[in-house]
């Protein structure tokens, strides 16, 4: 009895401790606020680069769980969506329990921003983001004297069009640069010389736009010759105790062949010996 | 030695008549069967299951099979100690248990293989062994040992026979077909001729060298399979002849267990004397002595010095968990046989029986010491494991499948005892003074 008491103390100390039953707390003021800016395709796309990179971790896409609890909720259900946006930026700026306040990483318009694309999962809402999409042409051309990679766009408005540059590695795509097309709808860049490649300084590269929202999922693949070759010493590939067999250091493969040998010889010897004992009868006979 | 000279016909006919008719042997077979046939049942539960069905775990993944594999082996080498050391050297008095060892080195070494097989959780990728073999792996100098010295072991008890075949063609037209037919067959067409006698002769004599090397190749190759490794307790450089020395002692004792239970259920007090027995045991002390010096330096070394995880091992042997088996083993199974031993009265059959088994037991329990103590202390850091990872005491199925080893192993010395003469009949008959001419001539009287 004693026990259970102390146990129940215990369990409920350690919840109050995580929020668990916090609540939100919000000032009437701040429920009234209103967005200083209108909601527009624009607003809600650059909220939506924000909140891929701050907050996907936790909340996944709108709407992918569509579930309430446990934490982190999902952002896109209705329940939520029928906040204030004066509410949902408050929740933001302050955070509560397990949410971090975002009011000192991000500036008021970033805040607002993720507001306003939060609220495009609202039936009401007129702003729609697809409209944005251009669906760009990439292209990419690989200058091998210049060590350069040169990208390419075209299909639309290619003016300032954010496109990304990226090594292929084993467990993903290792960002190398972010650079912003001319008037032309090109990109120039030198590849830096830190990166490895194979032992020949092969490896690939690979160009897609930065905000696909916008430009599209174009995506190209290239190979370089380029990078910083690598010479890897495999352990495995001389001969070596630890290697496979056919790896075999050469003084105990053949000890152990002369060793195994000899003794069958002598073995084979001895049973050629008893099969001629038959012989051995009829001469004398 | 033989204090009367025997005649051919009488050597012949208390060498053969147990061949044909000996009460027990039927009662005998049964138990032996039995308790092979709760083996064979455990073993169908562990296929099934796999070696989980078991106690092993990763942590400590040998256990009971494996001591027993080296128990096994270690008992095999008795064949070589008797038949080729001995025999080389111009000892006589071997001549009636020459082959009595050498069955003792059939049966256990070729059940030694089947324990391998036991410990495979997957036996059906046994091929895989010499389909991926790797020359640099103990494992695979092993598998090849054990193959060279079962075939080497069954050559050696079979060339001794082929004389007697002709014996027991003539002496056995009472009994059942087949078993003439293997008497003919073993006999490779034996006349008795000088040209025969001579490769005979021959034949035995290169094999006796050659087994010389196999035999401490197959126990100091076991050894490394744990002395290749840098764990605690195995990391030792004299493993190997701490082995043969230990294998000797152990063979040494079931020689002598063997050779009572023969001399009694065959009546061969005639030939296997209390002047054996006494020569026997003084071997057993030799080997015992050997062994005790080898488990002092294997001990006190380490022991002396204390290294950090050495420590923890050691005091778990002297005083920890492992140390009632350890002194048990240390004592009834070493010290004590030695001391009993050097007194000529100890010697005799019947103490000689006790104390034998006390050895082979010491000894049997010696390579569970040997092998276990050392997996329950791993060398990698370990967190959040169960307990019971690592503590290891085997479960019944892998005691049922053991006792099917031994009783297996035993059944194979049976078989061949019942089918074949215990001794070489001709060579006894020779010591007799009894001429090749008359051996040629034998008719039953
Ligand atoms: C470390 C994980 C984490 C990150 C990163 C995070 N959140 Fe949260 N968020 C939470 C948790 C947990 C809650 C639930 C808090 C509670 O109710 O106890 C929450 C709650 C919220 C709520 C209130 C939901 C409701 O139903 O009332 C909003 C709005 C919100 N987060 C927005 C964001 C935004 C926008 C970002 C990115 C700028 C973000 N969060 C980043 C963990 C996170």
């Amino acid at each position: 009895m004693k026990h259970t008491k102390k146990i129940f103390t215990a369990v409920v100390i350690m919840l109050l401790s995580i929020n668990v039953f916090a609540q939100w707390k919000i000032p009437a003021e701040a429920k009234k606020q209103t967005a200083p800016t209108e909601n527009s395709v624009d607003a809600a796309l650059a909220g939506k680069l924000i909140y891929d990179t701050k907050c996907k971790a936790c909340h996944q896409i709108p709407g992918a769980t569509g579930m309430k609890a446990p934490a982190p909720p999902d952002l896109g259900i209705e329940s939520f969506l029928n906040k204030t946006d004066g509410e949902i930026f408050y929740q933001i700026s302050e955070g509560m329990g397990g949410m971090p306040p975002f009011k000192s990483q991000l500036s008021e318009e970033d805040r607002w921003n993720i507001v306003h694309y939060l609220a495009t999962g609202r039936a009401s809402c007129t702003v729609d983001m697809s409209t944005a999409l251009q669906n760009l042409e990439l292209k990419v051309e690989i200058i091998d004297d210049k060590k350069q990679i040169k990208a390419i766009v075209s299909g639309g408005n290619v003016d300032c069009v954010k496109v990304g540059f990226f090594v292929k590695r084993y467990f993903g795509l290792l960002p190398i640069k972010v650079v912003e097309t001319d008037s032309s709808g090109m990109v120039t860049t030198t590849f830096p010389n830190d990166i490895s490649g194979d032992k020949d300084g092969n490896t690939e590269i690979v160009v897609k736009f930065d905000n696909p929202d916008r430009h599209g999922k174009a995506e190209v693949t290239k190979k370089i010759k380029w990078a910083t070759p690598v010479h890897y010493i495999n352990p495995l590939e001389k001969r070596a105790m630890w290697g496979v067999g056919a790896k075999a250091p050469l003084w105990i493969l053949f000890s152990y062949i002369g060793i195994t040998f000899s003794v069958w010889a002598v073995i084979i010897f001895v049973i050629l010996q008893i099969l001629k004992l038959k012989k051995a009868k009829n001469e004398v006979e | 030695m033989l204090e009367t000279k025997k005649s051919l016909n009488k050597i012949v006919s208390d060498l053969t008549v147990p061949i044909k008719s000996h009460k027990g042997f039927i009662i005998w077979v049964a138990f032996l069967l039995a308790v092979m046939g709760l083996g064979f049942y455990a073993y169908s539960v562990q296929l099934r299951e796999g070696l989980g069905a078991t106690a092993l775990t990763d942590y400590i993944s040998w256990g009971l099979y494996i001591s027993s594999f080296i128990f096994f082996v270690a008992t095999a080498l008795i064949g070589m100690l008797v038949s080729a050391v001995l025999g080389l050297t111009g000892i006589k008095w071997i001549t009636p248990i020459a082959r009595i060892a050498e069955m003792i080195a059939v049966g256990f070494a070729m059940w030694a293989g089947l324990i391998i097989v036991f410990d495979m959780g997957r036996p059906d990728r046994l091929l895989n062994v010499f389909l991926y073999a790797r020359v640099q792996s103990p494992i695979f100098w092993d598998v090849t040992v054990v193959t060279t010295y079962i075939v080497i072991s069954i050559i050696l008890f079979l060339l001794p026979l082929i004389p007697d075949m002709v014996f027991l063609q003539k002496t056995m037209k009472d009994q059942p077909k087949w078993k003439q037919k293997i008497y003919k067959m073993l006999s490779f067409g034996w006349k008795g001729t000088p040209e025969q006698y001579k490769i005979i002769k021959r034949s035995i004599r290169l094999l006796s060298i050659l087994i010389i090397p196999v035999a401490l190749a197959i126990h100091t190759v076991t050894s490394w399979l744990f002395a290749m490794t840098p764990r605690i307790g195995w990391d030792s450089t004299i493993f190997g002849p701490y082995y043969v020395a230990g294998a000797f002692a152990a063979g040494a004792g079931a020689l002598l267990i063997v050779m009572f239970f023969i001399r009694k259920s065959y009546n061969l007090q005639d030939y296997i004397t209390d002047f054996h027995f006494d020569k026997i045991g003084k071997l057993l002390v030799l080997t015992l002595l050997v062994y005790l010096y080898f488990n002092i330096n294997e001990y006190i070394v380490p022991g002396y010095k204390m290294k950090r995880g050495d420590d923890h091992h050691l005091f778990a042997l002297f005083a920890g968990k492992n140390a009632i088996l350890f002194w048990s083993v240390q004592i009834f199974g070493m010290i004590l046989p030695i001391l009993l031993l050097l007194w000529g009265k100890m010697r005799k059959p019947v103490p000689l029986l006790i104390i034998s088994i006390a050895v082979v037991m010491g000894a049997f329990m010696k390579r569970y010491i040997i092998t276990v103590p050392t997996l329950e202390h791993p060398q990698l850091p370990t967190a959040n494991i169960p307990v019971d990872f690592m503590i290891y005491w085997p479960n019944w199925i892998e005691w049922s499948i053991t006792s099917m080893a031994i009783a297996g192993a035993v059944l194979i010395v049976t078989i061949l005892a019942k089918l074949f003469p215990v001794m070489p009949i001709w060579e006894i008959a020779h010591e007799e003074g009894i001429s090749e001419e008359e051996m040629n001539n034998f008719e039953v009287e």
